[in-house]
């Protein structure tokens, strides 16, 4: 209702008529609103929230009470092995005689970090090579978006793992791998949204003024072209997050015994008849996890939508 | 206006044209040859402190014009001088210069400002990119521009979408004046704005031109709009200019055949009038840009064309001091028939 | 009529006794939207005959096209919501009918135009076919005589070669050839009213001239009835019988085009006539712009609509919203003092009032 009362207020004073000097709104305030407005868009940032903050806190609670997530005893196998879902082990238990729910928590921390980084990774080459095509069209735009058409020409998750062979196993190189592969999207998503950007009068607007290149970049394109990264980039930490469980799927992810999602379903799939919960469980977790990020993207791409605001 | 002759002109266009290339991608410059004569061949001078009119149906290339002028576009031929200096030969410290001088009003209220920054932060980037003044001085001078355009001072932190569209408007004309030039190029100001709305800011770039002695090249599609406001006034089809006279000659006494039809075409908000009114509605619509008639560009639609206007170009000639206009048959029109009788 | 053979044609029945073609009466249409309720039609009034053309004038946001779409039934409910009013066409109530029974007046009874003759056509399908789809959807004609009918629509709305240009697509079309098109669809199935929503407004001039002497040429032809919307007072004074000015969602005026022009008695649209830039060949008169923006339609001014932006506004104006004030011959006005003779004196001079005081003055 105030939204409403501040607009009415400023159609309400004419041209000229001096009015007590409201607050006034920016664009990334009003859509900061605007998300809060969204259920689940808010839905899906408390998710993440729990996630990251259940991941971190993970040494302090969780290891006392459900035990380390990766060493096993093998004294004990026997009768804790397998053990379906009850009050001691929230989510059962695998073959080793592990909790899953610890293994899940642990495994979080794996999923975020790889999401995270390799989203970073492609989000900065993309920056760079999208800004390049963008901003100085002609031969780098041509070259740039014929090698990011190249890129995308190959099946993706097969050329994370040939890159993998290549460089290794290993957390670090899982970020590499999946952070450079994926910079040709976010190059073609911040063309796009420059080249249109571009075309908007105020860029002519301050060519007129003799503004300098510099300038017309770092003051109207670019705060003008970044929403549309801040969307795909959400949306694409949850996309890695899925390319890192299929590589662990694979066995070409992190190495084990370290948890993660990906490689705990691939565990689980020899005793998807007896024991369903050891793969059930860290399919939930991926499958929300990715939800929420796909979530929240879609609400920010609404609420960071300036055209919006003019109807 | 008498002693126009005597006085140096402010910006002299001479021979201007401008041709885009029919198709875009990689290889089409090399290999097309096919083009698009926006602009071709056009002439004009615009004195200090008058106010110029460029009028014309969509695609004419009035607005690519005043593009062209502000070297936003490159010209393909003909030269533009400002303040008696070709801006072809100028170095880039004497292009700033001129840009100090030479403003640009847009269209669109929504497009034209840069809805990230705050409406001070747009009134004084003219000044920040030419380094006048101190932050407070700027600021101060921000506030006074704002009140001169009748806008709230205390806006001066606000973004905006949080104005309408004539407000909008007026944040984009006190930019432009932010640096007192001494040449505006206004392209279709008021012609996304509602009736009453267009009023006002019509009244506020007179009332401006008054106070500053600006000079405007002022470009529109509405003849009404554009004869309110100017002092000579132009006309352009197909990328051609077809008259220039003053503004009371231009519509007492058109001499090219499109500019009493536009006039005659223009619906007059008075039903006696309009009824009894004589009106030529031309048949058809502008040929393409790309592949314009030969000889007089006009004669596919002309009402009174002859086998000489689809050979040779009617040459733009003075038919009166002042007053010159494409077409040959220029002179012996029976043109007060056709004017508006009021 | 093959799909409804039991439906009678409203088209063909007379109109009652007393009645007119179209009667809209004190329509109110609300949107209700998460940030309040948005008054877009606000008691809107009035009658039309065949053969006549109503003209409905107003700025962006006025409420004129909103209140075509729902005689349409083309708002989507909700967030649209009718408050109050009828619509009677033929004396049946237009609100009150099915969808089903909606579908065959659109464009079988009321056709409409629209502004953007770009986008109303679909650029997938060859110009015959969408010119004679009215008439295989109201009308059960088989795909050759559609074709054949749409040729000669073609001709009639004076489109050059029409055997031929039937098999093209939009794309091969000029705007103003567009709008043509976009008449003839309208035209095919012999509408009673033809609603035209700024259907020159995209256009430029040389171009709005030929539409709309084809508009007025079919109008004589089939008798139809024409609701021009338009923002531009010029085309109203060239078209209309009737005029309905309208502001922030509310008829602020109705009367015959010259009581609009010439007797004009409310400062809204004193406002507007003194706004338009004149075309002189004397002296330039300098415009007197209305103050001010028009309100939101989300929180409206209390009292009188237009008071806050009203030169003449008096505490009366602030508090109470004004009543019509209805002349014998119908014309309406809805301000407090548009009875006052007095009050009417401001009103702008127009080229009658003029001629008769230069007659004055002669004598």
């Amino acid at each position: 209702m105030q939204e409403t009362d501040s607009q009415s207020q400023e159609q309400a004073t004419a041209t000229k008529a001096a009015s007590a000097p409201a607050k006034s709104r920016t664009l990334w305030g009003d859509a900061f609103k605007r998300l809060r407005k969204n259920k689940l868009a808010v839905i899906g940032v408390c998710w993440i929230i729990i996630v990251v903050v259940v991941a971190l806190t993970a040494d302090l609670w969780a290891k006392p009470w459900l035990g380390s997530p990766t060493a096993s005893d093998s004294t004990t196998m026997a009768e804790t092995s397998l053990l379906a879902p009850c009050a001691e082990h929230p989510f059962g238990t695998d073959s080793l005689g592990r909790d899953i729910l610890v293994r899940v928590i642990y495994g979080a921390r794996v999923s975020l970090s790889v999401g995270i980084m390799a989203t970073a990774i492609s989000t900065v080459i993309g920056l760079v090579m999208g800004a390049l095509a963008g901003f100085y069209g002609g031969i780098w735009d041509t070259i740039i978006m014929r090698c990011a058409d190249i890129f995308l020409a190959f099946p993706y998750v097969l050329f994370v793992v040939a890159m993998i062979a290549v460089i290794g196993r290993g957390l670090q190189n899982v970020f590499i791998a999946i952070g450079i592969l994926g910079w040709p999207s976010i190059a073609r998503v911040f063309r796009s949204a420059i080249l249109t950007v571009k075309e908007n009068d105020y860029v002519d607007a301050a060519r007129a003024m003799g503004a300098p290149d510099a300038r017309i970049v770092v003051r109207h394109i670019f705060p003008n072209s970044v929403a549309s990264i801040v969307v795909y980039a959400t949306m694409n930490i949850g996309g890695a997050i899925l390319t890192e469980s299929a590589l662990s799927f694979l066995g070409m992810g992190v190495i084990p015994p370290t948890p993660s999602w990906g490689s705990m379903i691939q565990d689980g799939q020899q005793y998807l008849l007896t024991a369903p919960w050891m793969m059930i469980m860290p399919g939930l977790a991926i499958l929300s996890t990715v939800l929420a990020f796909t979530l929240l993207g879609d609400g920010l791409r609404d609420a960071l939508d300036v055209k919006m605001k003019d109807a | 206006m008498a002693d126009k002759n005597e006085r140096t002109p402010l910006l002299k266009v001479e021979h201007l044209s401008k041709e885009f290339p029919a198709e875009s991608g990689m290889f089409a410059k090399r290999f097309s040859k096919r083009v698009v004569s926006a602009v071709n061949d056009i002439s004009f001078e615009i004195y200090p402190g008058e106010t110029f009119g460029l009028v014309g149906e969509s695609g004419c290339g009035k607005s690519t014009t005043g593009r062209t002028i502000m070297r936003l576009t490159q010209p393909t031929a003909g030269k533009v001088f400002f303040q008696g200096k070709d801006v072809a030969e100028m170095s880039k410290h004497e292009i700033k210069d001129m840009r100090r001088e030479m403003q640009f009003i847009f269209q669109d209220p929504y497009a034209s400002l840069n809805p990230r920054m705050t409406i001070g932060e747009i009134v004084s980037e003219p000044m920040t990119i030419h380094g006048v003044g101190t932050k407070e001085e700027r600021i101060e001078r921000v506030r006074e521009l704002l009140d001169v355009v009748g806008l709230n001072p205390e806006h001066i932190n606000r973004y905006p979408h949080e104005f309408s569209g004539g407000q909008r408007q007026r944040v984009g004309i006190a930019r432009a004046f932010a640096l007192k030039p001494k040449l505006i190029i206004c392209d279709e100001p008021v012609s996304a704005l509602d009736v009453s709305i267009q009023a006002q800011v019509l009244n506020l770039l007179k009332e401006l031109q008054d106070k500053f002695g600006t000079a405007y090249l002022f470009i529109a599609h509405d003849l009404s709009v554009v004869q309110h406001i100017s002092d000579r006034v132009a006309v352009m089809y197909l990328g051609k200019m077809v008259e220039v006279s003053d503004w009371k000659t231009l519509y007492s006494e058109p001499h090219h055949p499109y500019t009493q039809s536009l006039l005659s075409a223009v619906p007059v908000p008075d039903p006696d009038i309009q009824k009894t009114r004589k009106r030529i509605i031309l048949a058809g619509d502008p040929p393409s840009p790309l592949d314009p008639p030969t000889g007089c560009r006009f004669h596919t639609r002309c009402p009174i064309a002859q086998g000489i206007c689809s050979e040779k170009l009617p040459e733009f000639k003075e038919v009166a001091p002042g007053h010159c206009c494409a077409c040959h048959f220029a002179e012996p029109f029976p043109i007060k028939e056709s004017h508006i009788d009021l | 009529m093959k799909k409804n053979k039991n439906y009678v044609d409203l088209k063909d029945q007379p109109v009652p006794e007393g009645q007119h073609l179209l009667e809209v009466d004190d329509l109110k249409m609300y949107f209700h939207t998460e940030d309040g309720v948005v008054r877009a039609v606000d008691g809107v009034s009035y009658t039309l005959d065949r053969g006549e053309t109503l003209g409905v004038v107003g700025e962006s946001g006025s409420g004129k096209s909103v209140t075509a779409m729902t005689i349409m039934g083309l708002i989507s409910m909700p967030p649209g919501k009718i408050e109050g009013g009828d619509v009677r066409y033929r004396g049946r109530s237009i609100l009150e009918m099915t969808e089903e029974e909606m579908q065959h007046i659109r464009g079988n009874d009321i056709a409409m135009i629209f502004q953007d003759p770009m986008t109303s056509l679909n650029p997938v399908y060859k110009i015959g076919k969408q010119v004679g789809e009215g008439l295989r959807l109201h009308r059960g004609y088989s795909k050759q005589e559609a074709l054949k009918r749409a040729t000669e629509l073609l001709d009639l709305v004076g489109i050059p070669e029409p055997e031929k240009r039937v098999n093209e697509y939009p794309h091969q079309f000029s705007g103003g050839m567009r709008q043509r098109v976009m008449i003839a669809m309208a035209l095919a199935c012999d509408p009673d009213i033809l609603i035209a929503d700024e259907p020159t407004t995209a256009l430029d001039v040389t171009i709005q001239a030929q539409i709309i002497e084809l508009m007025q040429e079919m109008q004589e032809k089939n008798g139809n009835a024409i609701i021009m919307i338009t923002h531009d007072l010029g085309v109203v004074a060239d078209m209309a019988d009737k005029i309905m000015v309208m502001y922030a969602g509310r008829p602020v005026e109705f009367g015959t085009a010259e009581e609009i022009f010439y007797e004009s008695r409310h400062p809204y649209t004193w406002g507007l006539i003194r706004s338009i830039p004149e075309q002189a060949i004397e002296e330039k008169k300098p415009l007197t712009p209305i103050h001010g923006n028009p309100p939101s339609l989300m929180n409206l001014p209390e009292g009188c609509v237009f008071s806050p932006r009203c030169p003449y506004a008096t505490d009366k104006c602030r508090k109470q919203r004004p009543e019509r004030v209805v002349t014998e011959s119908g014309h309406y006005s809805a301000c407090h003092y548009s009875g006052d003779p007095e009050f009417l004196k401001n009103a702008p001079a127009t080229s009658r009032t003029r001629k008769d005081s230069e007659k004055g003055g002669e004598a």
